[in-house]
């Protein structure tokens, strides 16, 4: 079944702009699905439209095999959003903040035990009785992630879910988003960022200027932007003949430029980590081994080149 | 659970919740400690009043044989202007508070119908502002009986409750314009901004409105105003205020045949209802259109 279906749709704001221009995408039940596209490229208008926050001027939307211009109620208690900045009551603890959003959805107290553990899911075990005014941005986005989670949504719309966040914070919180996928629920995850998209969608679709290109899995994506071949620029403490040997004989390796260690490697699942192992192997002290260009140098480059088709 | 009670378990919520963050905010600590200082100060002169027996006037409690109804009208006069200002201080930004600080779209995600939120809200608003004002005249008027020494008959007390219900009115009437105004605007400034004009203009319309009927009778500055002389514009002009049909004083005094404003006490009171009304329903409407971001 599809959780969520957009057909043509089409938003056009007053003074003219169109934020969204016939859209269709499909996403399936327990898939993550990314959207991916610049600021301003459109994505936000889609969330507000999907949540129903806003109707679109053309095409249509359907939730759970519902069309959501007459029947949005009836599907909404099984979705779960998580803004760009989640907006809680700041005077007010985080646990008091929970407890009034689970209200809402009218069950007095039977939201006690769920509470408690979206607390300890979302990694916030201790923090509950604290304001939310005393939280940082990212505790502030895990608990936008708890109150999302409260009605155990079956699809989650995250918003640039590791926007703003330290990476620690950023690798924290989509390895939360990861472990609610893999409790099967669907993802709908809008970012700018291509590597959340990488760590957790299985399937992609680009958007520019309103535009949303057909959804293809994330490995072709990847594929697509870099290539077939990639570069590995590794900074060597200790340079010698084992060593380059040892990096020769890794499958996948092309060729080196030993000027400043460049590999030229074929595109293919894990080869960083292979070319770490065997030059810590062959007594190498390895400072830092980047990937050239990186998945975010060939996302933008290729966002510069190309138009959505 | 049936639609109805997850209805109003959800009103509960959002009353409470925005009932717990306005006794909280420095606008209520401010205007709620001027309202009840202006009380006190007016039952203090109401009190010295009574030491100079003072004749008693149409619309008004009699001072000799209603001592206590006497005082809380003065208190009234001196500090029901504040109270207007407390109810839309409480109620302009309602909604533009919840939309800046992004947690009406915490609310919109979720099955809740955007009325639920706007009656929690106007419930809140009339909890903390009508609670203060209940409480401060129920304080006094007991205070005042053990002051003076004298309790209020029965009928006075009757007076006393009516007149705190009409009082109650004029509340809602400012909270359901303070809350049309946050339907109408996007930002909490924007709110201020639209709450201090539209209390000035509805100040305007009722000096307007005197000055006009004054001047087409040929009647200069008077304290007995015959409004019921006034030609139908400056009547309009005048009860356009929400203030004009305030028959609290007249409630309190029991004297239900005085043509305040030039209606009578019972057109007053449907006027004041449907000064509530017009207003809610006008930001239920807008805000049923306007965007949740």
């Amino acid at each position: 079944m599809n959780v969520i279906e957009v057909l043509e749709l089409t938003k056009r704001y007053k003074k003219g702009v169109i934020a969204v221009d016939s859209a269709s995408f499909t996403v399936e039940q327990g898939a993550a699905f990314g959207l991916l596209g610049p600021i301003g490229s459109g994505k936000s208008s889609i969330i507000h439209m999907l949540l129903n926050f806003t109707k679109p001027t053309a095409g249509s939307i359907k939730l759970f095999d519902r069309d959501i211009a007459t029947d949005f109620h009836e599907v909404q208690s099984k979705i779960g959003y998580v803004p760009e900045r989640p907006g809680f009551y700041g005077n007010f603890s985080a646990e008091k903040n929970l407890r009034i959003f689970a209200n809402l959805y009218g069950v007095p107290g039977e939201y006690d035990e769920r509470i408690a553990k979206l607390f300890i899911l979302a990694g916030l075990e201790g923090k509950e009785t604290d304001r939310v005014h005393a939280y940082s941005l990212g505790d502030r986005k895990r608990l936008g992630i708890a109150a999302a989670m409260l009605n155990e949504p079956e699809l989650l719309i995250l918003d640039e879910p590791s926007a703003g966040l330290d990476p620690q914070g950023r690798r924290d919180v989509l390895a939360l988003i990861h472990e609610l996928n893999v409790h099967d629920v669907a993802l709908f995850l809008a970012t700018n960022n291509v590597k959340s998209i990488a760590e957790i969608c299985e399937v992609v679709a680009l958007m520019k200027s309103g535009r949303v290109a057909s959804p293809i899995t994330t490995k072709s994506f990847i594929d697509n932007i870099r290539g077939t071949g990639l570069q590995l620029e590794a900074d060597l403490a200790n340079m010698n003949e084992r060593v380059l040997q040892a990096i020769k004989s890794v499958k996948g390796v092309r060729s080196i430029q030993c000027e400043r260690l460049k590999i030229n490697v074929d595109n293919i699942p894990n080869i960083n980590e292979d070319v770490n192992y065997v030059i810590t192997r062959a007594g190498g002290r390895l400072r830092s081994l980047r990937e050239s260009p990186s998945l975010e140098e060939a996302y933008v480059r290729m966002m510069g080149e190309e138009s959505v088709e | 659970m049936s639609e109805f009670s997850e209805d109003a378990h959800a009103f509960l919520t959002i009353a409470q919740t925005e009932f717990q963050t306005v006794i909280r905010t420095k606008r209520f600590l401010v205007f709620g400690t001027i309202f009840v200082l202006l009380a006190l100060i007016g039952a203090y002169y109401g009190n010295t009043d009574l030491t100079h027996s003072i004749s008693p006037t149409s619309g008004a409690p009699n001072p000799t044989t209603q001592p206590i109804n006497y005082i809380i009208s003065v208190a009234f006069s001196y500090s029901q202007i504040i109270l207007t200002i407390l109810a839309l201080a409480l109620s302009y930004d309602a909604l533009t508070r919840e939309r800046s600080e992004r947690t009406l779209v915490q609310l919109l995600v979720r099955p809740i119908k955007r009325s639920t939120i706007l009656f929690g809200k106007f419930a809140a608003c009339l909890a903390a502002a009508g609670g203060l004002f209940v409480a401060t005249t129920l304080i006094l008027s007991i205070g005042l009986s053990l002051i003076i020494r004298k309790v209020p008959s029965s009928s006075d007390i009757d007076y006393l409750l009516l007149s705190i219900g009409v009082m109650l009115l004029y509340l809602m009437s400012y909270i359901a314009i303070g809350l049309l105004i946050s339907s109408l605007t996007r930002t909490s400034l924007d709110s201020l901004l639209g709450a201090v004009f539209v209390w000035i203009l509805l100040l305007i319309f009722t000096y307007a409105g005197i000055a006009l009927g004054l001047n087409a009778i040929n009647l200069g500055a008077t304290a007995n105003i015959p409004y019921t002389t006034f030609p139908g514009y400056a009547k309009m002009l005048l009860w356009i205020n929400p203030g004009s049909h305030n028959v609290a004083i007249q409630s309190l005094a029991g004297d239900f045949s005085k043509f305040t404003s030039g209606l009578s006490y019972a057109a007053n009171v449907i006027l004041l209802v449907v000064s509530i009304i017009i207003p809610f329903l006008l930001a239920r409407f807008f805000f049923k259109r306007s965007e949740a971001i």
